[in-house]
């Protein structure tokens, strides 16, 4: 573990390294269609907190004295293994998925480079990020049945003599970081990178390089497995979808094709094997706690107040404008180094209250060990962060995809009678938003604290050491729900 | 006569009731840019909902003003004061830009009543 972390230090500092050298000019970081909330007043806030405090302690009383109520664990019903060839309508989905990727690469290098005209910025930001992560939640993860990335791979495949064959010894003894890697590179781009069309085309072209070469490197399957994030958050996300049943017929015929189970229960399917992934979940949590953060007046009264102070005499040189455009870009990295080592903040206080929880029961096993038995059952409040975060950009921008289709490159096309309408962008009352918000919390909340739980009773003997090791958890849990609110009640800071 | 008076009173009440909003209006915004930087800095501008808004912005480049959520566009001649009227509909955090130089014009906040 330690080797590990050593290794992720090393990666981070090579990363912050290259994003310094590649960082285009450092103004005020512009992000396309900047969300429109506001922050969440301290009244719902501190109800939200409150009732997240009640009702985890419901959820412990309740296991406390009727432990057999593992709802979630009930067998679900086996239909039969189907044959393993992927059917028409699949083969017509793989097409447009990778049409689609094509389409956006296409209009950004040729199209208008107003982002909010050109196809691509909407279609990817937007549909695909969020639109797409949130269906897949609901319905399953369908992603891993079109990854357009893995359709040109197997074109590719089939028709050179490519062998995806991987020219690595061991693929899996790189775990889940290569995926860490391009995740937090990909969050970077977003909150960062003020892509535009054209750069947005780039990074897709470069991103599909990268794919070939580790599909090449690390072997397809593993690639796909280890390598390509979107497959690894997509799939997450579709574990907590109540439809089981793989949409990739290879899939459905190593793993069977069972169709329903209850919601969330997908995520105690599977442990966590390694830090990499327990990682990636808590960068899921902490990115957007980062996006949220960020851009409020405490964020950045923290660095001006207490930190720039202290280290600006070191600097100090030069005129005021070259102080001035040293002191801006100082306040950017203090900004990356702040998301890319916000993971293993989160490690570190996850790992401390499960060592705690590991005191509290006297259990044999290794705080580590125990810290991966727990960490699916952190994907709910990871999800619900995100969505209370960017749900309000799909129904506003989303719905620009109308007009899009019909001129997705800013060209006065009229493809189909759609291109000069003017799409209001679906706004929802921000008293309304505030509500969504914390219901969505809470419920997120709920759902861990009660999938930790279950968890807990197949790791202990008794329901009473469960219920004990739950109380550090709950503890834990708490803190990150009472984050994510507060996050979201913080003021703004000026500008967009 | 009772009921007469009564009526008046309803009726004055009526004429009356609008008054104390109609004086409660924010002052209008009022914006000047020049070469590309918005005098006093970009601002946040903190409204109600149904708040009559007045934003007059003047520049001394020609350029359009966008204020997003609202979708709404107006044109700047140079040196010339240009005003947008509406009224804050919709609640939330909305920036204003001048579309063609990028320049940040600073933010409105349009919360519940």
């Amino acid at each position: 573990m330690k080797r590990n972390l050593e290794s992720v230090a090393t990666l981070f500092a090579g990363f912050i390294a290259v994003a310094v050298l590649l960082a285009p000019g450092l103004a005020a970081a512009h992000t396309f269609a900047p969300p429109y909330t506001l922050p969440v007043p301290f009244t719902f806030y501190a109800f939200g907190a409150a009732a997240a405090l009640v009702l985890s302690f419901v959820i412990v009383g309740v296991f406390a004295t009727a432990p057999s109520l593992g709802l979630l664990h009930r067998p679900v019903v086996d239909a039969p293994a189907e044959r393993a060839r992927p059917g028409v309508l699949l083969l017509a989905a793989r097409l447009v998925s990778v049409a689609l990727l094509i389409i956006c690469i296409v209009s950004g290098l040729i199209g208008t480079q107003n982002s909010y005209a050109n196809i691509n910025m909407t279609f990817f930001w937007i549909v695909f990020v969020l639109g797409v992560a949130y269906a897949v939640a609901i319905v399953g993860d369908f992603y891993a049945a079109v990854n357009p990335w893995r359709v040109l791979v197997d074109a590719v495949a089939q028709v050179t003599p490519i062998r995806f064959g991987g020219h690595l010894r061991a693929p899996e003894r790189l775990h889940y970081w290569p995926a860490l890697v391009l995740y937090m590179m990909f969050i970077w781009l977003e909150l960062f990178g003020r892509t535009k069309p054209w750069s947005l085309s780039v990074a897709l072209l470069v991103y599909t390089a990268i794919n070939f070469v580790g599909a090449w490197w690390m072997g397809r399957d593993a690639w796909f497995r280890q390598g390509e994030f979107f497959a690894i958050f997509m799939r997450l996300l579709g574990k907590m979808s109540p439809w089981a049943r793989p949409y990739d017929p290879e899939e459905r015929a190593r793993t069977g094709s069972r169709r329903w189970r209850a919601p969330f229960s997908g995520l105690l399917e599977e442990r966590a094997h390694h830090i990499s992934l327990l990682l990636f979940i808590l960068f899921m949590l902490s990115s957007t706690a980062f996006d949220g953060i960020h851009d409020t007046s405490p964020w950045a009264n923290l660095f001006w107040k207490g930190i720039y102070p202290y280290i600006a005499p070191l600097f100090a040189s030069g005129t005021t404008a070259q102080q001035y455009a040293l002191s801006a870009k100082l306040y950017y990295i203090w900004q990356w180094i702040a998301l890319l080592v916000s993971p293993l903040v989160y490690l570190a206080v996850y790992v401390l209250f499960v060592a705690i929880a590991k005191f509290v029961t006297r259990s044999t096993q290794s705080v580590g060990a125990l810290a991966l038995r727990f960490a699916m059952s952190l994907v709910p409040i990871a999800f619900v962060y995100h969505v209370t975060h960017y749900y309000t950009l799909l129904l506003s921008q989303g719905t620009q995809m109308i007009r899009l289709v019909s001129d997705p490159m800013g060209r006065g096309w009229d493809l189909f009678g759609t291109g000069r309408q003017t799409v209001e962008p679906l706004m929802i009352d921000v008293e309304a938003i505030w509500h969504t918000q914390v219901a969505l919390i809470l419920f997120g909340h709920i759902v861990s604290v009660y999938l930790a739980h279950l968890e807990a009773l197949q790791i202990f003997s008794t329901p009473r050491r469960a219920a004990a090791s739950q109380l550090p958890l709950l503890v834990l849990m708490m803190m990150f729900t009472t984050l994510g609110l507060w996050i979201l009640s913080l003021p703004l800071g000026s500008g967009g | 006569m009772r009921n007469r008076l009564t009526c008046a009173f309803w009726l004055a009440s009526l004429m009356l009731g609008p008054l104390p909003a109609l004086a409660a209006d924010p002052a209008p915004i009022e914006l000047a840019v020049v070469k590309g930087q918005v005098t006093g800095g970009a601002k946040v501008i903190r409204l109600k909902r149904d708040d009559p808004v007045s934003l007059t912005i003047t520049s001394d480049q020609a350029d359009e003003l966008h204020v997003h959520g609202y979708n709404l566009h107006a044109d700047i001649v140079p040196g010339k004061p240009s005003t947008l009227k509406f009224i804050a509909k919709r609640t939330g955090r909305f920036s204003m830009e001048l579309h063609k130089s990028g320049v940040e014009l600073g933010t409105l906040e349009i919360y519940p009543k």
